[in-house]
Order: structure tokens, then C-alpha cells, then sequence
């Protein structure tokens, strides 16, 4: 573990010196989690490429404002995170499909469906969503965002964060309930 | 958080998609690494070229008043570049020339020139084509550097006075003779001590020489000065000329230029956000709505203010017509926007560039009253000034050039779409560098007198935008003015 660690730091050095084969190095070592994380908030993976891309040049950049306490990996992934709200803030496709509406609060369904589904299946099926609830959900579940803190990040309130997330769960439990009864019956049918 | 079981498996599904980007992706971000560095170290570049420039000229400046002190100090200066020594004493010029009647001196007043003559001995030449080329040689020597075949003829007074050979005292008293002779007689006395000179060689030029001749006689000659590398120095660093340039005029940012095209990142959510949509037969108007919300204050336009410069510039010729300029400037440039009222509360969102931000005060956007966003820079400009004929009457000059400069501060605000709408400072959203392309055209007055002052209009503009692109369009500093240029009057040594 502390030699990861030393490991890491040395590559952050080389990184600060702009050394070209150690910032690879690193660009290798978190993009294929990082376009994961991407593909999640965009709705093509040429979105999510130009996001991965925009915000591994925003790393190399600020790689200096990382201050080697934390993960680097979580440090990237935040940064990744923003640049995909950024990104998609600037583009008036998902503008106009983000539109957070004040709402009641909404009840979370208790519901857990019995159907298991493979991450990029399950990313699938949340890049389906809204785009607000698609974002949200993202936040909340995923990046583990409390919804006070997602709603200083978007600039609502936590209220809307929470309701939002409420309505993007019970979507997609939904959707995950008809997956599940698509599936058995196309067993059946293949049985 | 994770609520439930499903949450969890939501979450660690999620966290370990893992996808494997296109090649092209690295390939971009290293092309656009390459890029900001390259940008780095252009800027670097300027402020450096710049800064040595200035560094030279501070240089050129000191060592043009260590001329003027040595110039003042009394010491004179010689058109021949030959070292001076200060005249000797008069005991010493009796000793020189005890034979030379009183008589004789007003006729050497006269003709300085002729004086020289028989002591610009050109020993070897002379000796062997005498009254030939030679002869034209010692002409054209003398008119030149007339002062150096005296001082070898009071060497030769001097090895005369310690009792060598009798050749030196033959020859002083042909020079002697000579002084007074008319011209035809010239080339015979010429050819005469050069024999005795091949025997002695030339001696180190001393000065009494001149003072043997008479004191008119160094006073007809031109003033005399101590070594050639001063008169360099004075040529040099007369070529530039300091004067204070003062510019007014406004200043406004530009959307779009010519110059470098729109990209992606400029592309902004509130572009959208310019401006109400009012529905079909109703008065009524509708915000348009951005992630944060519906924008109930768009953003408001920008409109030019007034801007002014200062600063200190040297001139430094490069031919008759043409020289280059550098020199350091402050630079005010001003916008105005409208804004809504003042809020004394805090805020914390993530702001374009997706870094947190935190306010503890805001502007609502709005149009109820005008703020100034003022921009203060300190710039190095470094330009080619080329003057439009020959006229010397009232000279034409156009300019062009680039100028790098540092933004020490602003008090601009920044529009973002949250709550509707709203004004924030934020320092990190401005570029510091900035580059710009300058031009302009002015007119010179007093060319001919020692105070001279020129005045034009000028243009600026930045090569890099104002505001950075991830907060907002790129927005290029526009400067239109009249510049004033007082020259600091020249010294008369």
C-alpha cells in the first residue's frame, strides 16, 4: 500500500515536471474508470469521449492543486464529475432536457426489484432517464452526494435534489421490474 | 447513499463501469498540453524580450549620463579619436622651441595647416619616393590627423636635448626652417629629415608638441577628445529618444474576431439567456429555462467605457525613417454593464469552469443601474515605427507592433444563470497575460526644435481573451484612442 502510494506521488511529480511518458502513464491508469464515470452523465460516448478529454486536461492543469492527502483517483473522478456538469450546462441539448422543476417531495419506493443487471447495462438503462433525474441520480447514488450538497452544485434546492432522485429511483425500478418480467418470458419462451 | 440493497448494487455496479476510450482521445489531450504550454511560453517569450529591451535601453540611458558627466567634466574631445593629453606646462614648450622667433608664431596662427606639413613625416615612404606618392600620402595624412607628426617631432626634441645623435637636431632645424619656408621649397626639406628618421623610429605621440606650436595654433585645430569610445557612446545612445506617452480613449471587448475562431468550450449555457421570449399574442414574456432554472435576468449587454494609458517609452532608431519603441505602460480599460440590486448574501454553487465558488456578495442581474468593470494592466509593448517620407517638416508616423501585458487587478463581474440570474466576482475567471496587437498613426511636431510632441489615434487589440472561455464567450479587449507622446528635450553637450 505505501508503495502504491510512493508510487502515485513519484507519478504526480513527473506529471508537475510535464513529463510526457508519466502523465500517459497516468491518463492510462484512470481512463477507462473515468469514461465510465463520463458515460454516465453524457448521452453518446463521443459526449462522454469530449468530456474525458476536456477534463484530463483540466488534471494536468490544477495536477499542482493536489494536495496528496486524499485518492488521486477520487480527486480525478470529481474532477470529472464537474467538467460532465459543465459539459453539460454549455450544450443546449441537454439544456433543454435539465430542467429542475420545485416539487413536492416524492415518496421513495421501498421496492427493491430481484434483478441483478451487469454496470454497463445498469448505466444503460440510467442514461435513459431524464436528463435531470439522469444527473441527480448520478450525484446522489453513485458519486454519493448528500442532496444538500447537490443542491449547491446545481443551484437548487435540496428539496427539488431529493424529489428529483425520488422520481429517477422509482423510474428506474420500473423499468428494472419490466426488464425482469420481459426477461422471464422470453426464457419461457426460449424454454 | 446507498438506502437499500438495491442502492448498494446500483452504486458498485456503477463505480466499476470501466470503458475503453479511442485512442484519439489521448492523442487530443496531448495536442492541447502541448498547446498551453507552447501559449506559456510565448507570453514568457514577450514579457522577457521585453523586459530586456527595457533593460538595455535603462542601460544605453545610464551610460548616456556617464558621457554627459565626462563630456562636462572639461575633458575635450578629439574628431581624430586620438588620445589627448592636457597641454604641458609653458616651461616645457620654451624648452621645445628656444629657436623658434617671435616673430614666426603669427605666421604659424595663420596657417595651422602648414605647420603640421613638415612634421608629418612618413619615414620609410618618404625616403624612398620622396616628392612623389608619398608626398601625396603626407597631404592627405595631414589633412586628416594633423596633430600626429608633431608630437613624433617633439620626441625627436627631446632624444635632441639628451644628447643623441646629431640627426634630431638636423632635423629640428630644417622643421624649424622650414616652417617659415614658401612651398616650393617644401619637398626638399621633407626628404630631408626622413632619412634621419629611418634611423629613429617613430615615437609614442606626445601632446607638448601642439603647445610648441603656439597656442592659436591649438586652438585653430578641433577640440580634441579623449578617447574613441566616447564619441561611440554619445552616437548610440543619441539614437534614442525617451517620451511620456499618454493615451484617451475607450475600451470594449469584442465577440468574435477575425482572428481566432469560436471553439467548442466558448459555447456557452447562457447563450440562451439574451434575452425574454415573449408568447404569441400575449404581452406576457417567458424566461428561458437552463439547468438552474427559468433565467428571469438575462445577462446584460456590455458596452465600452472609458479607458486611458500611461507610461514611459524610449525610441530607438534603427535608420533615419525607422526605429523600434518599447518602454513599460499602465493601461485603464473599463466596461459598463447593467446589474440589478446589491445582495449581502452568501453563496456557494459551481461555477462554469466547475470549480466551487463561494461569494459572500452578489449582484442581481437586472437592469436598474450601471456598474463598471474596471481592468488595470501593466504592459511592455515592443513596436516598429516607421516614418511615412522624408519630409522633416511635420513627420508621419505609423506604428505596429505587440504588447504584452499583466492584469494586476479588476473588480469585474462574472453572469452566471443560477437563481435567476446573477452578478459575481470571481478573480480566477480573468486571464492574466494578455497579448495584444498594437497600431496607430501620429503626427510630430517640433521636429526641429528641442521639444517635440506627437499625437494620433491608436488601436489595440487583445490576442487573448479577457475572460477565460470556460466561464464565458471569448471576449477580445478592444482599445480605441488618441495617444499623446511628449519627447523628453535633449541635452546640448
Amino acid at each position: 500500500m505505501a508503495t502504491e502510494q510512493m508510487e502515485q506521488q513519484k507519478l504526480v511529480k513527473d506529471c508537475l515536471k510535464g513529463k510526457p511518458q508519466a502523465q500517459r502513464q497516468l491518463y492510462e491508469l484512470y481512463a477507462d474508470t473515468m469514461l465510465g464515470v463520463c458515460y454516465r452523465y453524457t448521452r453518446s460516448m463521443r459526449d462522454a469521449e469530449d468530456v474525458l478529454q476536456e477534463g484530463f486536461v483540466k488534471v494536468f492543469h490544477h495536477l499542482n492543486q493536489y494536495k496528496q492527502e486524499g485518492e488521486l483517483g477520487a480527486w480525478i473522478r470529481r474532477i470529472m464529475v464537474n467538467t460532465a456538469l459543465n459539459f453539460l450546462k454549455r450544450h443546449r441539448k441537454y439544456q433543454e432536457e435539465m430542467y429542475f422543476t420545485e416539487e413536492y417531495l416524492h415518496p421513495v419506493s421501498q421496492e427493491d426489484p430481484a434483478v441483478r443487471l451487469h454496470a454497463k447495462e445498469l448505466a444503460d438503462l440510467v442514461r435513459q432517464l431524464p436528463q435531470g433525474y439522469q444527473v441527480i441520480f448520478n450525484l446522489h447514488a453513485v458519486e454519493g452526494f448528500s442532496h444538500v450538497e447537490i443542491g449547491e452544485m446545481l443551484g437548487i434546492s435540496d428539496g427539488t435534489s431529493r424529489s428529483q432522485y425520488a422520481r429517477a429511483r422509482n423510474l428506474l425500478i420500473t423499468w428494472l421490474k419490466k426488464y425482469s418480467t420481459d426477461h422471464k418470458k422470453s426464457s419461457y419462451a426460449g424454454k | 447513499m446507498p438506502e437499500s440493497e438495491f442502492d448498494k448494487q446500483v452504486q458498485q455496479e456503477l463505480e466499476g463501469l470501466k470503458l475503453r476510450p479511442s485512442t484519439a482521445v489521448w492523442e487530443n489531450v496531448e495536442k492541447e498540453l502541448r498547446r498551453k504550454k507552447r501559449r506559456r511560453y510565448i507570453v514568457f517569450f514577450w514579457l522577457l524580450a521585453g523586459l530586456g529591451l527595457l533593460g538595455y535601453t535603462g542601460y544605453l540611458l545610464t551610460q548616456k549620463g556617464k558621457s554627459t558627466l565626462a563630456e562636462s567634466s572639461g575633458k575635450p574631445a578629439d574628431h581624430s579619436g586620438k588620445t589627448v593629453q592636457q597641454p604641458a606646462a609653458q616651461s616645457t614648450q620654451s624648452d621645445i622651441i628656444p629657436s623658434i622667433p617671435s616673430t614666426i608664431k603669427p605666421a604659424d596662427n595663420s596657417n595651422p595647416a602648414d605647420q603640421a606639413t613638415p612634421l608629418n613625416e612618413t619615414p620609410s615612404a618618404a625616403a624612398t619616393q620622396p616628392g612623389t606618392s608619398a608626398d601625396r600620402e603626407g597631404l592627405n595624412s595631414r589633412k586628416s590627423t594633423a596633430l600626429v607628426p608633431a608630437s613624433k617631432n617633439k620626441g625627436k626634441r627631446k632624444t635632441d636635448k639628451t644628447g643623441s645623435p646629431v640627426a634630431g637636431s638636423g632635423y629640428q632645424q630644417k622643421t624649424s626652417t622650414q616652417e617659415i619656408q614658401e612651398s616650393e621649397s617644401r619637398k626638399e626639406t621633407e626628404s630631408k629629415p626622413v632619412d634621419v628618421a629611418g634611423q629613429n623610429p617613430p615615437v609614442v605621440p606626445v601632446q607638448n608638441s601642439m603647445k610648441a606650436k603656439t597656442d592659436s595654433a591649438v586652438a585653430a585645430v578641433p577640440p580634441p577628445a579623449e578617447t574613441k569610445a566616447p564619441v561611440a557612446k554619445k552616437q548610440s545612445s543619441s539614437k534614442i529618444k525617451w517620451s511620456l506617452d499618454l493615451g484617451v480613449g475607450g475600451s470594449g471587448p469584442i465577440g468574435s474576431p477575425f482572428l481566432i475562431g469560436e471553439s467548442d468550450n466558448a459555447r456557452l449555457a447562457y447563450d440562451q439567456t439574451g434575452g425574454m421570449i415573449a408568447s404569441p399574442g400575449s404581452p406576457l414574456v417567458t424566461p428561458p429555462v437552463v439547468n438552474y432554472g427559468p433565467v428571469y435576468f438575462p445577462r446584460s449587454d456590455i458596452k465600452p467605457g472609458p479607458a486611458f494609458r500611461i507610461g514611459v517609452l524610449g525610441e530607438w532608431a534603427i535608420s533615419k525613417r525607422s526605429s523600434i519603441v518599447s518602454g513599460l505602460q499602465y493601461q485603464y480599460q473599463s466596461t459598463n454593464i447593467r446589474t440589478g440590486s446589491y445582495r449581502n448574501t452568501a453563496l456557494i454553487f459551481n461555477n462554469y469552469a466547475s470549480q466551487p465558488v463561494s461569494v459572500t456578495s452578489s449582484y442581481q442581474a437586472g437592469l436598474q443601474k450601471t456598474f463598471t468593470n474596471r481592468f488595470h494592466y501593466l504592459q511592455i509593448p515592443l513596436s516598429f515605427q516607421w516614418q511615412v517620407g522624408k519630409g522633416n517638416k511635420l513627420p508621419v508616423l505609423l506604428s505596429a507592433g505587440m504588447s504584452a501585458g499583466y492584469l494586476l487587478s479588476t473588480n469585474a463581474l462574472i453572469y452566471d444563470s443560477l437563481q435567476g440570474g446573477v452578478y459575481y466576482h470571481d478573480k480566477n475567471a480573468f486571464n492574466r497575460f494578455q497579448l495584444s496587437f498594437n497600431t496607430g498613426l501620429a503626427f510630430r511636431f517640433g521636429n526641429n526644435k528641442a521639444f517635440q510632441w506627437s499625437i494620433g489615434p491608436e488601436a489595440s487589440m487583445g490576442l487573448r481573451s479577457q475572460v477565460k472561455e470556460e466561464y464565458d464567450r471569448k471576449q477580445y479587449p478592444l482599445y480605441l484612442g488618441i495617444r499623446a507622446r511628449l519627447y523628453l528635450p535633449k541635452k546640448n553637450h
